[in-house]
């Protein structure tokens, strides 16, 4: 899926079997219950420069992959591997470091800045902590960040309230990067922005990643931003990744059931072809107790007994992995052209959710009547 | 292209305390209470200058002294008073020991701690006591049943009744908000320590404590029952700074600060507690008003401090047994009730000024 | 042609507050058919909410409605929204119109079970009895399609998802069958696919029930997918009106055009950065003057545009644009 050869050029960051799973105590003992298991095997690469959009829906675990990423959550399993660091085994004070070069940007622009503390402190913290600089070097730092977020020195003797939400989250990119970190976790920057500004940020986060060469992790739950921006894309479900390739390959060729849905589910201002939607039945199960076999199951409109009882293996096609039970199988029936299969998908999905739209009710029916 | 070109021509910063100020300050109520309180703490500062028998400055036998700062502490009245045996009757031991010598006087010629006696100041007569003590040209709240002056009494008073509210509220502050930040940041077993001590804490009844110290305790002081007072005081405070932690410590500026490298102690102190500080800061103003009043009425039943310290609640006690002396009621009473009173307006004044929701719903 | 459901003709809003005099919606006009779908669009801070809000005269202190007037016309009858009393209102509220909001948690009250507040906003409006009432919920839970219905009747908010609250909603607001819906924001805070099921159940139940529904979002993409027709406002004002076909294939307001071509997607991943709109979304106390888009507008030519305001136009049949210089722009 890229053109780097692994052998001599390993991807910036490796995560293998990611698990991160939160107790669920109860009683007076706070004895331990049962786990949300919030990310549970997740793996991925993200090549030095590249950028990996992470979509999912609320719940998936998406934003806790990216927290566990810095251990700002402690994952409870699996490797991660940074510049060859394994992130899991350091030290307080090696982690420390390793914070430096690895930063976050938040969703939530008025959270995310602590409302008593001036710009300043808030972007100088970090210098200090990380012993960078003196008073005079720090200030010019601070105002290099400032000046490539786009926003003017003044803005140090502020406060975050005098801001609008995209001034913040412009501030926030520039709290991180002021360390100059190698990598960036992107939890979901633009989603709390309004149209026009989104558009302003993602420029300016493209910008970024061409000039200072980062690396980010992108997530989002806003599948069009992810498209524009990222160049592998990995779908989230329930904790797990179903399906990831590259971001046009994806987008063109979906080939797991969620993934078709989630795209279809978009809505998209081409009024004059009102595609056929694809609308999933239910809500997404529980993270503490996830549904036995393919996690999608339940919700699945191909769903078969396969399905509901053996955990569907990873199929890798040149990059572009899933783990479905129906689309391996047509996959091997389409002699392995990803194309046509995704088209095959698509018209099953559609076949099947459109005689399954439910007779109407008795009693809806008579509403109806009564209304008329 | 930069997009905050327009913020430096804006109006100046204001930060969140400044911000609180400005608010607080469009409220008459709750700046006549602040007013009220600042000038207590002006006549606490200035007590023996207000009313005393002891002269603010004096100069006797060439050199400079203060006698005044005697009422402060003992040992700040110069011993060479005690030598040339002044016996603390200064006007007329000044005039006859050093005809040169000269004195700066209290505004009000009394004394909280003995009736001022006939002819100590030129041509004034004894103060009177019991049912004659009513106030008079010279004894503006009347005098107790020994013709001790109210007035300078509750001059003197107001030290304590300050020192009682700050004191013990400073104390349960410390404790409170440490126990409440500890509880509240790393949760698990230190909040179930702190939380079940809080609970223990908060069963002991703060009166019946004090009580049962003061008989145990040999020599009982002001300051004793104030460190009493604020080491039961702290549990509704340790409560509310534990919810804020809990609250504050899930924001995403302190997950932003924690990936920047950010301790525990720094995220506690520097970054949650300046968020926490506005909702704990209102209940320890009304924790000092309920401080007050638990010293007024440790007074009043008696156990207050030795009697020769001039405290509110103490003339309130002299009044027990002397009900038809209307004048020992009423205005201890009064002083006591509007320091109160204006305690809560401030803490009232300061959750408006402070409490978000409050303001938007102003919006 | 009998007169429209719905007719607001130059709604203006104010707040009163220490910054001055605020007017968040200022001369807003908009007519909603029977059983059409009109999607009004803004970006935050736009004046859409206090639109939606001033329709049933819930605008609190210190916002006021000053002028303009809200005719509904139901069963042969009109009345004004603005001046009716409010004894007369309330019936209008919930019984007449319903309302949805956007956060499906908070504007469902915890402590009472699902069926008791749809039981409640029948009681309200209609005298029957509790047993009737609570058959009615049945029906409508049946209705918005929430699954096990015979179960969730007792349930309490906390223990539905938010796509099944926000059906919820819809079950109370649709409970008296009213002839107009309010929809703010219905889906914001929802994922894709239970967007997607909300959606499709809002225009199913549309189609079966007719009632009208004013949509309002942020979203130009659900607006595309479901509206007949759209209002885009801007700074307390519309700054544009057509059908949905029209608007979206040829938008006229360089406003419009803009919230358009800032959509990101893939197709425009590798033409370069995206299309923006510099600046912000002026805040009331700063409208500027003249057309109050010109400080952001590519467009903007001086001395019309920082000086006159535009009026909204009809520059095509049914197509309304607030702009000196449409068809310049897009000719």
């Amino acid at each position: 899926m890229s053109e780097q050869n692994p052998q001599t050029d390993p991807p910036l960051l490796q995560v293998k079997g990611l698990e991160t799973h939160f107790p669920i105590r109860k009683g007076l003992l706070r004895r331990q219950v049962g786990s949300v298991k919030a990310v549970d095997g997740v793996t991925f690469d993200i090549p030095r420069g590249k950028t990996l959009g992470l979509v999912g829906e609320s719940g998936c675990g998406k934003t806790t992959v990216g927290r566990s990423l810095l251990r700002l959550v402690e994952p409870t399993g699996g490797e991660v591997l940074f510049d060859n660091h394994a992130v899991r085994k350091e030290n307080a004070r090696s982690l420390r470091s390793l914070r430096r070069r690895m930063q976050i940007v938040f969703q939530d622009p008025y959270g995310s800045l602590n409302p008593r503390m001036k710009i300043r402190s808030i972007l100088e913290e970090g210098l200090i902590l990380h012993r960078l600089g003196e008073r005079s070097a720090r200030l010019e730092q601070m105002e290099q960040a400032l000046e490539r977020t786009g926003l003017s020195p003044a803005v140090l003797e502020r406060y975050p309230h005098e801001f609008s939400g995209g001034q913040r989250q412009r501030i926030a990119i520039a709290r991180a990067l002021v360390l100059k970190p190698e990598f960036l976790v992107l939890d979901e920057p633009v989603s709390a922005l309004d149209v026009s500004i989104q558009a302003q940020v993602i420029n300016l986060l493209k910008e970024l990643k061409q000039e200072l060469g980062l690396t980010y992790l992108f997530i989002s739950h806003d599948l069009s931003v992810v498209e524009y921006l990222a160049d592998n894309v990995a779908v989230m479900y329930l904790g797990q990744i179903v399906e990831s390739a590259e971001a046009g390959q994806l987008c063109q060729q979906p080939l797991h059931p969620y993934t078709l849905a989630l795209f279809s589910a978009v809505p998209s201002v081409e009024v004059k072809n009102r595609r056929q939607r694809i609308v999933l039945a239910g809500d997404v199960p529980s993270p503490s107790r996830p549904p036995a076999g393919c996690r999608f199951h339940p919700r699945c409109p191909l769903a078969e007994t396969v399905c509901r009882e053996v955990e569907p293996p990873q199929v890798d096609l040149a990059g572009h992995r899933f783990h479905c039970h129906v689309a391996s199988r047509e996959l091997e029936r389409c002699g392995g052209d990803a194309a046509k299969t995704s088209v095959v998908m698509q018209a099953a999905i559609t076949a099947a959710t459109s005689d399954s739209t439910e007779p109407h009710s008795a009693v809806s029916q008579r509403m109806s009547l009564d209304h008329q | 292209m930069r997009v905050s070109e327009e913020i430096e021509a804006a109006k100046p910063s204001r930060g969140f305390w400044s911000d609180a100020w400005q608010r607080y300050r469009r409220r008459p109520i709750g700046m006549l209470a602040l007013g009220f309180v600042l000038f207590l703490t002006i006549v606490a500062i200035f007590a023996p200058a207000i009313a005393g028998t002891k002269p603010v400055v004096c100069s006797y036998k060439g050199t400079l002294y203060f006698p005044c700062l005697g009422y402060f502490n003992r040992s700040w009245e110069s011993p060479i008073f005690t030598k040339d045996k002044f016996r603390g009757t200064y006007p007329k031991n000044l005039k006859q020991k050093d005809p040169e010598s000269w004195a700066v006087w209290p505004l009000v010629f009394q004394d909280p701690y003995r009736r001022v006696r006939e002819n100590e100041w030129p041509g004034r007569r004894e103060n009177p006591s019991r049912d004659e003590g009513h106030p008079n040209r010279w004894n503006l709240f009347g005098t107790d049943q020994y013709g001790v002056d109210i007035f300078a009494k509750m001059v003197h008073g107001t030290t304590i009744a300050l020192l009682v509210g700050f004191v013990s509220m400073g104390l349960a502050g410390s404790i409170g908000v440490l126990v409440g930040a500890l509880g509240g940041y790393f949760g698990g077993w230190v909040d179930m320590i702190t939380s079940r001590l809080t609970e223990i804490v908060m069963c002991i009844p703060t009166l019946v404590l004090i009580l049962a110290l003061i008989a145990v305790v040999e020599k009982p002081t002001i300051w004793k029952t104030m460190a009493i007072i604020g080491a039961t005081g702290w549990t509704g405070i340790a409560r509310l700074t534990r919810a804020e932690f809990l609250r504050l410590r899930q924001t995403e500026f302190v997950m932003a600060a924690r990936a920047t490298g950010a301790g525990s102690l720094r995220i506690m102190f520097r970054h949650i507690l300046p968020n926490a500080l506005a909702p704990v800061l209102v209940p320890i103003t009304f924790g000092i008003a309920s401080a007050i009043l638990v010293e007024g009425s440790l007074s009043f039943l008696g156990f207050g401090p030795p009697p020769p310290t001039a405290s509110w609640g103490s003339v309130l006690n002299s009044a027990r047994s002397n009900l038809q002396l209307w004048w020992l009621v009423v205005f201890p009473g009064a002083g006591i009730f509007l320091t109160v009173l204006a305690y809560n307006l401030v803490g009232e004044g300061l959750q408006e000024a402070t409490d978000p929701r409050l303001r938007e719903a102003k919006k | 042609m009998a007169a429209p459901l719905l007719e607001i003709k130059d709604l203006v809003t104010v707040f009163h507050t220490s910054d001055g005099r605020l007017p968040a919606v200022d001369g807003v006009s908009l007519s909603i058919e029977r059983g059409q779908t009109l999607g009004l669009v803004g970006e935050s801070g736009c004046g859409k909410s206090v639109t939606a809000m001033s329709t049933l005269r819930l605008v609190s202190s210190p916002g006021r409605i000053e002028s303009g007037s809200i005719m509904f016309t139901t069963e042969g009858e009109s009345i004004d929204l603005v001046t009716t009393p409010e004894k007369q209102l309330r019936q209008v509220r919930g019984g007449r119109i319903g309302m949805i909001f956007q956060e499906p948690m908070t504007s469902l009250n915890p402590v009472f079970t699902i069926g008791n507040q749809i039981a409640e906003a029948v009681q309200l409006h209609r005298k029957v009895s509790r047993s009737e009432a609570r058959s009615r919920a049945l029906e409508m839970l049946h209705l918005v399609r929430l699954a096990d219905p015979e179960q969730r009747l007792d349930a309490y908010p906390h223990q539905l998802s938010g796509g099944m609250r926000q059906r919820v909603m819809i079950a109370i607001a649709l409970a008296c069958e009213p002839d107009l819906i309010i929809a703010d924001e219905p889906t914001t805070a929802l994922d894709v696919t239970i967007q997607a099921q909300i959606l499709e159940l809002l225009d199913d139940l549309r189609s079966r029930l007719g009632t009208a529904i004013l949509l309002i979002t942020h979203d130009l993409g659900v607006v595309a997918e479901t509206c007949d027709d759209v209002a885009v406002m801007y700074a307390g004002r519309i700054v544009e009106q057509a059908s949905a076909v029209e608007l979206f294939s040829r938008p006229l307001h360089p406003y419009t055009i803009g919230l358009l071509q800032a959509r990101p997607n893939v197709d425009a991943r590798d033409s370069g950065p995206l299309e923006t709109i510099p600046g912000m979304v002026p805040p009331p106390q700063d409208f500027p003057s003249g057309c109050r888009f010109h400080p952001r507008c590519s467009h903007a030519r001086e001395p019309q545009c920082n000086v006159e305001p535009p009026s909204l136009r009809e520059v095509s049949p049914g197509h309304f644009v607030r702009c000196h210089f449409a068809e310049e722009i897009n000719s």
